[in-house]
C-alpha cells in the first residue's frame, strides 16, 4: 500500500543533566524496512526513537523523512505513530475509540472513522471486541489494539519501543509475527527499539547497534554473526571463541594456525564462532574437557596444545574420543581489534 | 441480615441526629415535657422558599461560592499537584509545606492578619474577596489530592496522545482530565464542602455583605427561632449528603457506593 519511506538521522545528540545519550547518530534506514535500533540499556536507542517522534527535542543533528526535515514539526504534526512498552490505552475508552482516537484527533468523519477502526481491528484479528472496556481483555490483546490504534492513522513511519517486553513468552511470539506480517504487508517503514539481539535478529530487516549513543555497526542481521565491526559487537552477540593473536609481516599467528592477513601488524583477537570450528581426520589436535548434549548438537569444549580453549558445536550422534582433530576455515574467522 | 447489621448500625448512628431537626422543622409550638410538638407547623420550612426571606438568596451565594471556589482551586490544584507529583525541582519541599501550610495554620489568625489588604484592595465585602479567601483552606486539600493522583499518572498517556495527532490542549482535555476524572471528582467534592461551611472566613472578609447559608443559620440560631433554624439546617446538609451519594463511586473507587449507602 504505502510506497515506504527513508528515515535518514545526521547527528543526532541529546544530552540530559551533562550526560550525552545520543553522541552523533548517523543512520539511514531503507524505506519499507523493518530496521531494529538494538544495544544495551542506557545506549540511547529510546531517546532516539523518541526524538524521531517528536516528544524529545535533540540537541544538534537532523532528522529526515524521505530528504525534508521534520525537526519544525511537533510530535502530533508527524506522520508517525509510535506503540510503547506497555499498551498504553486510554481506560475511559473503549477499545473502538482508542483505535479511532487518532482518526479524531485529525477529524475524520465519524462514518469513515468507524469504517477504519474496523478494518484496523480485523488486521489485529480482534473485530468482535471494539465495544469491549480497557481491562477486559487479555495483554496480549490489550498490545494488538495499542498496534491498531497506531496503524489506522496510516502513518510513514511506526515506531516500536519494545512493544513485546511486557508479553509473556508464549504472548510475544504471536504478537511479534503479527507485527512482522503486518509491516511486510503494509510496507511502512518501522523503527524497532530491542534490547534482545535475538529478537532483533528474527523480526528486522537491519540492525542497527548502538552503543554510548553512536551507532556500532549497521547492516542485516547476517553481518553481525559473520563479519562484527568490533569486539564489543561480537561480546553483544555472544558465543564467538576468542583467541589470541599477532599479525606479523602480512600473516596472522594463532593457536588455529597462520595465514595471511591484510590487517595492520600488531596484537590482535581472532574470533571464530562454534559452528565454524569442525571435527575432521586430521589437523588440529586437542583435548576434549568437556561435552554436553543439547538435543540438536553436542556442546563441546576442547584445550588446544598451548592451552587455550575452545567451544564448538558437533552433530549429536558423535561418539566423541579424549582426544580429537579439528579444522577451521580462516574465512569464517574474524580478527578484531583487542 | 446480621453481615449487613454494622452498616445499618452505622447508618442509623449517622442518621439519629437529623431526627429531632426533622421534628424541630416542621412543628409550630414544642415545649418541655412533651415528646411530640404540641402543634404542627410549615412556617419554618415555608419560609426557605419564600422570596422575602434572605434564604434563597443565601442558598444561591452559596451554591455560586461553592461552584466557584472549586472550580478555581482545582484549576490551580491541577498544575501545582502536576509539579508536586511528576516533576522534580529546587524547593519542591518548601513549596509542599507551603502549599499544607494553611490547612495547618488556623485559617482565622492568617485572615486577621491578611483582611487588612482586603481591605485596601476594596476586596472585602465582595464575592470575588471572599472567593479569594476560601481558595485558601482549599488548595491545599485539592493539590494533595491531585498531587497524589499525578504521582500514580502514567505520562505515557500523554505521549501517547501526541503522536496520535492531539496538540497539548487537546491532550489534556481529551486524555489527562478523563484518567484524572475520579480523583479531580474528590478533589472538586473537598473544596466545594470547604466552601459550603465555612463561616468565619466568610464573616471575617465578606463583612455581613456576602451572605452565605452558615453566616444565615447561625443568626437564626442567634435570635432562637428553633423552627427556621432547623429547616435551614436541613436546607445546608442536603447538598453534601446528595453529593456523597452521587459521588460515592468515586470516594470508594468502586461501583457499588459506599458502605450501605450505595442501596439507600
Amino acid at each position: 500500500m504505502t510506497t515506504g519511506t527513508t528515515v535518514e538521522l545526521r547527528g543526532l545528540t541529546k544530552s540530559y543533566d551533562g550526560t550525552q545519550v545520543v553522541a552523533g547518530l548517523d543512520l539511514v534506514i531503507r524505506p519499507g524496512s523493518l530496521t531494529a535500533l538494538l544495544g544495551p540499556s542506557g545506549c540511547g536507542k529510546t531517546t532516539t526513537l523518541k526524538v524521531v517522534a517528536g516528544l524529545l527535542d535533540a540537541d544538534a543533528g537532523d532528522v529526515l523523512f524521505d530528504g525534508r526535515s521534520v525537526l519544525s514539526l511537533r510530535a502530533e504534526q508527524r506522520p508517525v505513530a509510535m506503540v510503547f512498552q506497555k499498551p498504553l490505552l486510554f481506560p475511559h475508552l473503549s477499545l473502538g475509540d482508542n483505535v479511532g482516537f487518532g482518526l479524531r484527533m485529525r477529524k475524520v468523519p465519524k462514518k469513515e472513522r468507524v469504517e477504519r477502526v474496523a478494518r484496523a481491528l480485523e488486521l489485529v484479528r480482534l473485530q468482535d471486541l471494539a465495544s469491549r472496556r480497557v481491562g477486559e481483555v487479555s495483554g496480549g490483546q490489550e498490545q494488538r489494539v495499542a498496534l491498531a490504534r497506531a496503524l489506522v492513522t496510516e502513518p510513514s513511519v511506526l515506531l516500536l519501543d519494545e512493544p513485546f517486553s511486557a508479553l509473556d513468552a508464549s504472548l510475544r511470539g504471536e504478537v511479534r509475527d503479527l507485527v512482522r506480517g503486518l509491516q511486510q504487508e503494509l510496507g511502512v517503514t518501522t523503527l524497532f527499539v530491542t534490547h534482545d539481539q535475538e529478537e532483533a535478529v528474527a523480526m528486522s530487516d537491519d540492525i542497527a547497534l548502538l552503543f554510548e549513543g553512536r551507532v556500532e555497526q549497521s547492516g542485516p542481521p547476517r553481518d553481525f554473526y559473520a563479519a562484527p565491526a568490533s569486539m564489543r559487537v561480537a561480546r553483544f552477540f555472544g558465543g564467538r571463541n576468542e583467541l589470541p593473536a599477532t599479525v606479523r609481516t602480512g600473516m596472522v599467528h594463532s593457536a588455529l594456525g597462520q595465514w595471511a592477513t591484510s590487517r595492520t601488524e600488531g596484537a590482535a583477537v581472532l574470533t571464530v564462532r562454534p559452528e565454524a570450528v569442525v571435527l575432521a581426520a586430521e589437523g588440529l589436535p586437542a583435548k576434549v574437557l568437556e561435552a554436553r548434549f543439547l538435543g540438536t548438537h553436542v556442546a563441546v569444549t576442547v584445550e588446544l596444545a598451548d592451552g587455550s580453549r575452545l567451544r564448538l558445536h558437533a552433530p549429536p550422534s558423535t561418539a566423541l574420543p579424549s582426544h580429537v582433530h579439528l579444522s577451521v576455515d580462516p574465512a569464517a574467522t574474524t580478527l578484531l581489534e583487542p | 441480615m446480621i453481615r449487613t447489621l454494622p452498616r445499618w448500625l452505622l447508618a442509623i448512628g449517622l442518621l439519629l441526629p437529623f431526627v429531632p431537626l426533622l421534628v424541630w422543622a416542621g412543628s409550630g409550638q414544642w415545649r418541655y415535657p412533651a415528646v411530640v410538638p404540641q402543634r404542627g407547623s410549615g412556617r419554618g420550612l415555608r419560609l426557605l422558599l419564600d422570596p422575602a426571606s434572605d434564604i434563597p438568596q443565601g442558598l444561591l451565594t452559596s451554591l455560586l461560592l461553592g461552584v466557584t471556589v472549586s472550580v478555581i482551586a482545582c484549576a490551580i490544584g491541577l498544575c501545582a499537584g502536576r509539579a508536586l507529583g511528576l516533576y522534580a525541582f529546587r524547593g519542591k519541599r518548601a513549596v509542599r509545606f507551603l502549599l499544607l501550610a494553611p490547612a495547618i495554620v488556623p485559617g482565622l489568625a492568617v485572615t486577621l492578619g491578611i483582611q487588612v489588604f482586603f481591605l485596601r484592595y476594596r476586596l472585602a465585602g465582595t464575592l470575588p474577596g471572599v472567593v479569594l479567601v476560601q481558595l485558601l483552606p482549599t488548595i491545599p486539600y485539592v493539590t494533595l489530592v491531585l498531587g497524589s493522583a499525578f504521582a500514580n499518572f502514567e505520562t505515557g498517556y500523554e505521549e501517547q496522545a501526541r503522536t496520535l495527532g492531539a496538540g497539548p490542549l487537546r491532550t489534556f482535555w481529551h486524555v489527562t482530565l478523563p484518567v484524572l476524572r475520579p480523583s479531580l471528582v474528590v478533589a472538586a467534592f473537598f473544596a466545594f464542602l470547604i466552601s459550603w461551611s465555612e463561616y468565619i472566613l466568610t464573616l471575617l472578609i465578606g463583612g455581613g455583605t456576602v451572605k452565605t447559608l452558615p453566616l444565615l443559620l447561625f443568626a437564626y440560631i442567634g435570635s432562637s427561632d428553633q423552627n427556621v433554624a432547623a429547616a435551614l439546617a436541613l436546607l445546608v446538609v442536603l447538598p453534601p449528603f446528595l453529593l456523597v451519594l452521587l459521588t460515592s463511586r468515586f470516594l470508594t473507587g468502586s461501583q457499588t457506593g459506599a458502605v450501605g449507602f450505595g442501596r439507600l
